[in-house]
């Protein structure tokens, strides 16, 4: 079932064909914008063509960017969910952050998932109004006026809609009751049912680069069309492709004059040259092939004076707080973060910091910031899934069983505690300094201090305490 | 030493302390042959299959820089009977400088200046390296000081916080132990490891010679170091980066690169 896709009225062109998604400005030529709409139908059937047609403007703009300013982009399915690549002065909102070229004008790539709801829109643009419930309008396929569009979770039950391969956006009826995408966008929210949690916002524009510029991404020797990740490029003569696209259908420079540098080519069917070749650990699901990976859509790490803002949304425990702001335990005689005094000070609330560490069995390290789910597919669970729990994956070891969830450590207040789930085998305690294991009773909880040891699945954590018993 | 990874012919070792092994090996025929690679093993394959830590190299490789290796792909594979993470880059490694012999103080400089070019790179993308220490260091020319920052451990400083024994725990930010990993840490471990390369002993030399729950205890209230005997630009920066707050040490690791630069030039 195709996302369902609004159109943003206002000057420019959106196009769908299957999955595959474009957008382009009014700024773009129309050459653009025909090798765009032309590239996007010949690619859609195509598993992967969101990859497809973003390495084929990726090999163009290497040779140079014939339209810098020109914003366009394209949405579609990849080797990791969608592809999402932009060019020029474009953003989009992913349900989590904006994103955009930096520099700008310049280009980005990045894998995306499957976020609902995608908006593409020009840059520095407001958020769309919010999509009154039940709203009909649904582009399935074909070329027509916008400003940009939202890709939206499917409707359902699937309403059967004419196809048309150019023209006026379909209204198809978009039934309501299923739409329940909700996102804390900047303002937008689809459907009537809108219950997500809201992320930070980040505003109505992108005030700081998601994939820093990097020179070797585009200048390094390793940096093929799908390696790159960001770029901008010195504009040449020439231009895209016009419509029809590459040499064998003799396509060639727009009408941009003559050329200085050919734009490069763009396969005409079947895509071909430029694409990544299978491979060589295509199939072995031990290697991992490196060499053309595309780059990962999260922002630069955040500098030293941003330290404390990390502890933001942590829950609030009452402790002490030194004279530069660093939470500690109510017991604490000095800042563990900073040495200094803390005698005399009154107690007060502020976010907690971490109660310490999880040491497991094979030299890995887990902080305790909140509850922990041990267990073989611990990531599955609800709790993980939401944000509430943190996953840590284990295998069981040799002769025992590992239940999916099979225990946590939960986390409350300043205090940690080991929490059975129930799960065939159990999970043992061993006090610090202990004769020996104590088997918890199914459901079981239990205070742990520091230096305890736990077991489950056949695998043993030590619990180490960041603050004094 | 192992005389074979995956369907790598290992030729030699470069770095074999225990920490990252680090060995030069033949191209695979599969990969096109004909020439040498740099193999690192990254650690146990013990905890889940490879594909958990897929995310974390895939986010790795796909950031470029000259300052980063080349690389090529990662294995599961066996190393000394052992089921391993390894990874391998076309980047010709001769040696770390952990190992570094007959190394001028400049040309150590501008080694450690270049692998914090390479973790500026990364965080720059929004990874955390999480293993810098001199074993991370691989030098790439004779003795000029050209070097690439090794791969990263397989925990992120996140969650995992860390692997045990790669890095030392030694140049692990205490930080880090308290769930507040940032590019502060990885500055953090840019001065203990420019204070290893300096004075030939690192800041915290007793922490790999205790049990890892004495030692983790002792990061956790990690006192501030005294910076050995070196040029008072050096000193000063490993004392910075050494900052108990993470909000008094640099700002970046490009930073930390310009000062070092600067510092190998005046000598």
């Amino acid at each position: 079932m195709p996302d369902k896709l609004e159109v943003l009225p206002g000057p420019g062109l959106v196009a769908r064909f299957g999955d595959l998604a474009v957008w382009a400005g009014p700024q773009a030529s129309p050459a653009l914008q025909a090798h765009l709409v032309t590239e996007a139908q010949r690619l859609a059937g195509s598993p992967q063509c969101g990859d497809q047609l973003a390495n084929s403007f990726i090999s163009i703009l290497q040779r140079g960017d014939p339209e810098p300013q020109a914003p366009f982009a394209v949405v579609g399915p990849g080797a990791n969910g969608l592809t999402l690549f932009l060019h020029g002065p474009v953003q989009a909102w992913d349900s989590g952050r904006w994103l955009a070229p930096q520099p700008v004008p310049g280009w980005m790539v990045a894998p995306i998932g499957r976020p609902w709801p995608l908006i593409v829109l020009p840059y520095g643009a407001p958020p769309p109004p919010q999509s009154p419930p039940g709203n009909p309008f649904d582009l399935r396929s074909g070329t027509v006026p916008g400003a940009g569009f939202v890709m939206l979770r499917p409707a359902a039950p699937p309403t059967p809609a004419p196809s048309a391969s150019v023209g006026p956006a379909v209204a198809g009826a978009d039934h309501a009751q299923g739409t329940t995408t909700a996102y804390g966008g900047p303002g937008y929210v689809a459907g009537p049912t809108a219950q997500a949690p809201v992320p930070q916002a980040p505003g109505p524009a992108p005030t700081s680069p998601v994939l820093a510029p990097s020179p070797q991404a585009t200048a390094g020797p390793q940096a093929g069309p799908v390696g790159a990740a960001t770029g901008q490029l010195a504009p040449v003569q020439g231009g895209f492709p016009s419509q029809g696209g590459g040499p064998g259908q003799g396509g060639g420079p727009g009408q941009g004059g003559g050329p200085t540098t050919s734009p490069g080519p763009v396969p005409s069917a079947p895509p071909g040259p430029e694409l990544p070749a299978a491979p060589p650990s295509a199939g072995n699901p031990n290697l991992v092939d490196l060499r053309s990976v595309l780059p990962a859509g999260t922002g630069p790490l955040s500098q030293a004076g941003a330290v404390t803002g990390a502890a933001a949304d942590r829950p609030q425990v009452v402790g002490l707080r030194c004279e530069e702001g660093h939470m500690n335990h109510p017991r604490s005689a000095t800042c563990a973060l900073c040495g200094r005094s803390l005698s005399g000070l009154a107690q007060v609330s502020g976010p907690r910091p971490s109660l310490g560490v999880l040491l497991a069995d094979d030299g890995s390290v887990w902080s305790l910031e909140r509850t922990c789910l041990i267990g073989s597919e611990a990531g599955s669970s609800p709790e993980a899934r939401s944000g509430t729990a943190q996953a840590i994956t284990m295998l069981a070891g040799n002769n025992h069983m590992m239940a999916p969830v099979h225990c946590e450590v939960q986390v409350r207040d300043w205090g940690v505690y080991l929490v059975d789930r129930g799960a065939e085998g159990g999970t043992s305690v061993q006090a610090p300094g202990g004769p020996g294991w104590a088997l918890l009773a199914r459901h079981e909880q239990r205070e742990l201090a520091t230096g305890s040891h736990l077991s489950c699945g056949g695998r043993v954590f030590t619990y180490l305490a960041a603050w004094p018993g | 030493m192992a005389n074979q990874l995956a369907d790598y012919e290992v030729i030699g070792a470069v770095a074999d302390d225990g920490v990252l092994p680090c060995s030069s090996a033949r191209r695979p025929a599969r990969l096109g042959g004909g020439g040498t690679v740099t193999v690192w093993v990254l650690g146990p394959l013990a905890r889940a299959p490879l594909t958990s830590v897929r995310r974390r190299l895939e986010h790795v490789a796909a950031v470029r820089s000259p300052h980063l290796p080349d690389w090529l792909e990662a294995g599961a594979g066996e190393w000394a009977g052992r089921p391993v993470v390894f990874t391998s880059a076309t980047t010709v490694v001769t040696g770390t400088l952990a190992g570094a012999q007959g190394m001028t103080m400049a040309a150590k400089l501008r080694a450690l200046a270049a692998a914090a070019r390479g973790a500026h790179a990364l965080h720059e993308a929004g990874v955390l390296h999480g293993g810098i220490c001199p074993q991370a260091i691989c030098l790439t020319g004779p003795s000029d000081g050209q070097a690439v920052l090794a791969p990263p451990p397989l925990a992120d400083g996140h969650q995992p916080l860390l692997q045990v024994g790669y890095p030392p725990l030694g140049f692990v930010d205490p930080h880090l132990l308290r769930g507040e990993a940032g590019r502060w840490s990885d500055i953090w471990a840019l001065g203990a490891t420019l204070q290893a390369a300096t004075s030939g002993s690192p800041p915290f030399p007793d922490k790999d010679d205790v049990p890892v729950v004495q030692a983790l205890a002792q990061l956790l209230a990690v006192p501030q170091p005294v910076p050995p005997e070196a040029p008072p630009l050096v000193a000063e920066l490993a004392r910075q980066c050494l900052a108990t707050d993470p909000s008094s040490r640099p700002r970046t690791a490009s930073e930390v690169a310009d000062r070092l630069d600067q510092a190998a030039e005046l000598g």
